[in-house]
């Protein structure tokens, strides 16, 4: 299935644009579409999603259509793409 | 001296001249930011203490977000040393370095007045002239610039950033260059003082330091 | 002068400017090592030092200017100064704290400390030269702007590299939004109305000349914890972000959650795109720049080079957008005008823009008609409207001087309910990001000891840690649920009030120590590397629970002074809006309110964490006894202010 995927710095950076299409199985996991972005764009994704432990960094949200799930929260990753779901990841800035 | 095309050769000839440099920025984030980091670390390699006027690399604020490190031109023929009356400043035999000997030196501040770049020092605690020593080659700094815009040149590199520093003078004086310089962002967001100062100082040394 | 050892320069200076008595004391070894510095410095001297009995404007406030312990060495990040008073916004503690390089200069000058009490019957400046204090007149220096008063002064002292403080126009005329400004304006101390402090005694400025050494004992430990903390700041994703984008970068954050503030506190989403960071980067910032010292690069300068404010060069930070949104402005080059007369005239643009936000409400609500404003229209959304406000606000000039006195007290004087829409806590102005769906930012805000502040805490933790983080340091996994969990969300927010305030004492940035997208890396900052550098500076052996707990007790010194002064439970509260209007708008968090009971049981457990009484919120006995301060907790005791 297709779903549009749109980054914000420092991850728009690194993939050379703020928005993508991928293509993922049926039924893909967030957790898929991390790992599907990691093996894309190679080592520097992976220092910006995940920490020295292999741990995805917490502090992550992603909007599914327009609804937030932040990354830190039991279960998230596990949460099921639709295909034609927007998807992005925006920064884990936090302040002011 | 072998005389070769592409000059390479005489990479095995010692190169004598070697000074610290402003780096010219090759991206808008590699400018000069302000920290003022490479003072205090200069002044602790020197005094072992945190104070900058003991520092002999100083950090000129031209205007609001514009911050220009001036360090030590090691001039070939110094005017620091044809003002002092002590003879307390001694260019290294070897090295291309210019030393102030601190046993002779009376704090009379005669070079201070003298330098063409205003970077001769003064230690309030010992009352005498201190200068850049390039740390005995490794300055504390280049080690320690966040922005890495310091450099320790030796000939051809410090010909070929005077050189880039000179274009960009060119190409921001030139009004139909500017238009032409989309891709080239360190000249868009040097602002005019920048390359002017880059210009003055260009000139000063073709008069002054040689 | 032999060289200093360690980082403090060793002397308090006290001038009397009613009498011009300058005093210099030896800085106590034992008092520097229990309060550090810093906060902790000033926060118990002013307890020391100002009773109830001492209003704001009254010549016995103190105002007293404290460096971090670290400002003056090359510790990164580590040129945080504080300024202390008792505030004329809030009626309690208040403090500011300021980039800048004049504290770093105090230092040099030779003192830790610097306590201004009395009041000049004339417009003066302070100089001090190294040993030397005079009092100086300032009749040609009054009514000039930041800029003019800082460039006035190193042109008639005749150097160029003095450090200075100054007021602007705004604090001459005692604006209780009025800030203090570093160094031109370099930095502020913008928060709770200092520059009014300062005002009120009639003093103009202090430029300050230093040529002594800040110290350091164990030069190897500094340097290993340096290369420590460049390989943390290499790995943290924090970082990169903030010295590509500076503070714009917030706007990302606010997007995420949809909690601008807009429109007075109304609207979680807005049409953010044309302030969106990427166009301050490429249209109007000069340059990365950096505080003193900092290696992570997130100051802004910028420059609008046509259009209307063409030629204006000033800096600006994150605050000023969130504020000018809450205007409903998203004009760009209006909130970069914004920022410059605010820095030239000498307010706190997050007073000033909540102050407005206020007025912008009650006159869409005619409750300020066409008549008090003098024909101003005051519209949510009018860059204009808000520029030309803000200088009424400054000089004090029509409903201007009405909205001097803050949003409170211009609220209670238009009466008719307007209360409801000062969006204030403790009487100083909202700040950060909207609370609503988020019960521990708005906590946070409740609790604070100077107000509303996301700065004393650090709110955000509950978005990085992970369940089992929470479990392991708050107690419960709970805790790392931002918007359900209840459990561990109080402990957390005391652990990271403490956490932060080392911060100010070691006069570290937050932006380089107290944020980050880790918990892990966050305490290798914030605790292990700034224990480490303060040992290292300075020979000391202090601990990380020793250096939390100095945390602890400057915070409940702070606490201390506000129970002194009536302040209890009932305080510890933040706008009814939040509570009772769902935000509006659209966004992620639309339809979110901040739940009563779950805000109460956070408090609770808060409380609980802090060993304060759960049902006053005063602190008990044995917790200011385990913090060394016995003797406050006697004062209060007599004057039944003990929980």
């Amino acid at each position: 299935m297709e779903v549009r995927l749109k980054l914000f710095p420092p991850l728009s950076d690194t993939a050379g644009s703020s928005e993508l299409k991928l293509v993922l199985q049926d039924r893909a996991t967030l957790r898929i579409l991390v790992e599907t972005l990691v093996a894309r764009y190679g080592s520097p994704m992976k220092q910006h999603l995940f920490d020295t432990e292999g741990r995805i960094i917490p502090s992550w949200a992603v909007f599914l259509n327009q609804r937030i799930v932040p990354l830190n929260q039991p279960g998230a990753l596990e949460t099921v793409i639709h295909p034609q779901d927007e998807v992005s990841f925006i920064l884990n800035i936090a302040g002011g | 001296m072998p005389k070769t095309k592409t000059g390479l050769g005489d990479s095995k000839r010692k190169e004598k001249r070697r000074i610290l440099y402003l780096s010219l920025p090759d991206h808008a984030d590699r400018v000069c930011s302000g920290c003022e980091t490479c003072q205090l670390m200069c002044s602790l390699e020197h005094a072992g203490s945190f104070n900058p006027k003991k520092a002999r690399i100083k950090v000129v604020p031209l205007s609001l977000g514009i911050t220009i490190p001036i360090t030590c031109q090691q001039c070939e023929d110094p005017a620091c040393r044809k003002a002092c009356p002590e003879k307390a400043i001694v260019q290294h035999k070897k090295l291309n370095l210019v030393v102030v000997d601190e046993k002779k030196c009376t704090g009379c501040m005669a070079c201070i007045g003298a330098c063409p770049f205003g970077i001769m020092a003064y230690d309030p605690e010992k009352k005498r002239a201190i200068k850049c020593d390039l740390c005995d080659g490794k300055p504390a700094c280049v080690q320690y610039c966040p922005s890495k815009v310091l450099v320790l040149a030796g000939n051809r590199e410090s010909a070929e950033i005077r050189r880039r520093r000179f274009a960009a003078v060119l190409a921001n004086e030139d009004s139909s260059a500017r238009h032409n310089m989309a891709g080239a962002e360190q000249v868009k967001t040097l602002p005019r003082t920048m390359t002017q100062l880059a210009a003055e100082s260009s000139k000063l040394q073709l008069e002054g330091g040689r | 002068m032999a060289r200093k050892k360690g980082s403090y320069a060793g002397k308090i200076l006290r001038v009397d400017l009613s009498s011009g008595r300058v005093e210099n004391r030896e800085l106590d070894p034992s008092f520097a090592h229990t309060y550090i510095g810093g906060r902790g410095f000033a926060s118990r001297t002013l307890y020391n030092e100002v009773p109830p009995e001492v209003s704001p404007f009254d010549p016995a406030n103190r105002l007293i200017f404290t460096p971090g312990a670290l400002f003056g060495t090359a510790v990164p990040a580590a040129s945080r100064t504080t300024a202390t008073a008792k505030s004329p916004i809030t009626e309690m503690h208040g403090d500011g704290h300021s980039s800048g390089y004049w504290g770093a200069v105090l230092k040099a000058a030779g003192y830790d400390m610097l306590i201004l009490q009395g009041a000049s019957p004339k417009p003066i400046y302070l100089w001090i030269d190294n040993d030397r204090v005079e009092i100086r007149d300032a009749a040609a220096l009054w009514g000039k702007t930041t800029m003019e008063t800082d460039q006035a002064l190193r042109e008639t002292l005749g150097d160029r590299e003095i450090g200075t403080l100054v007021i602007g126009p705004a604090g001459e005329r005692k604006v209780r939004l009025a800030g203090i400004f570093s160094d031109g304006i370099m930095g502020t101390f913008a928060r709770t109305g200092l520059g009014a402090v300062m005002g009120s005694k009639n003093l103009k400025a202090v430029a300050t000349r230093g040529t002594k050494d800040v110290g350091i004992v164990d030069v190897e430990a500094f340097r290993k914890a340096y290369q420590d903390y460049l390989q943390v700041i290499s790995v943290d994703p924090y970082v990169a972000p903030a010295t590509k984008y500076g503070t714009c970068r917030f706007m990302y954050h606010r997007v995420k959650f949809g909690i601008h503030g807009a429109k007075n506190w109304r609207l979680g989403d807005f049409d953010w795109k044309p302030l969106d960071p990427e166009v301050f980067r490429s249209d109007y910032q000069i340059k990365a720049s950096s505080c003193p010292m900092c290696p992570v690069r997130c100051r802004r300068e910028y420059r609008i080079p046509s259009g209307k404010y063409a030629g204006t060069v000033t800096k600006l930070e994150w605050e000023t957008i969130a504020r000018s949104m809450t205007c409903g402005v998203n004009d760009p080059e209006g909130v970069i005008y914004f920022s410059h007369i605010c820095n030239q005239y000498g307010l706190d643009v997050e007073g000033v823009g909540d102050t407005v936000a206020f007025a912008m409400e009650c006159y869409e609500k005619s409750l300020l008609t066409d008549k008090e404003t003098e024909g101003l229209p005051l519209r949510f959304g009018d860059p204009e409207g808000l520029i030309e406000i803000t200088r009424r606000i400054a000089f004090r000039e029509g409903v201007g001087d009405l909205l001097a006195e803050g949003s409170l007290r211009a609220a209670r004087a238009i009466g008719k309910g307007a209360e409801q829409f000062a969006m204030q806590v403790k009487g100083s102005e909202m700040s950060a990001g909207d609370p609503r769906g988020m019960p521990v930012r708005a906590v946070s805000y409740a609790t604070s000891t100077r107000g509303s502040d996301h700065l004393r805490s650090n709110p955000y933790v509950e978005e990085l840690i992970t369940p089992e983080e929470g479990l392991q340091h708050f107690g419960s996994r709970e805790a790392a649920d931002i918007f359900q969990g209840l459990k561990g969300k109080g402990r957390l927010l005391a652990w990271s009030e403490n956490f932060v305030t080392i911060g100010d004492l070691l006069g570290l940035c937050k932006f380089a120590y107290y944020r980050s997208a880790t918990f892990d890396y966050l305490r290798k900052k914030g605790v292990e590397l700034a224990t480490r550098f303060y040992n290292a500076c300075n020979g000391t052996k202090l601990s990380e629970e020793e250096m939390l707990q100095a945390g602890e007790r400057a915070f409940n010194i702070e606490k201390a002074f506000n129970a002194r002064e009536g302040a209890g439970r009932e305080k510890d509260l933040i706008p009814e809006r939040f509570f009772k209007e769902a935000l509006a708008g659209g966004g992620p968090s639309y339809g979110a309110v901040v739940d009563r009971g779950k805000f109460d049981l956070i408090l609770d457990e808060y409380y609980e964490a802090r060993g304060w009484n759960e049902r006053t919120g005063l602190q008990k006995r044995k917790t200011l006894e385990k913090l060394g301060l016995k003797d406050i907790a006697e004062d209060l005791a007599k004057r039944g202010r003990l929980g």
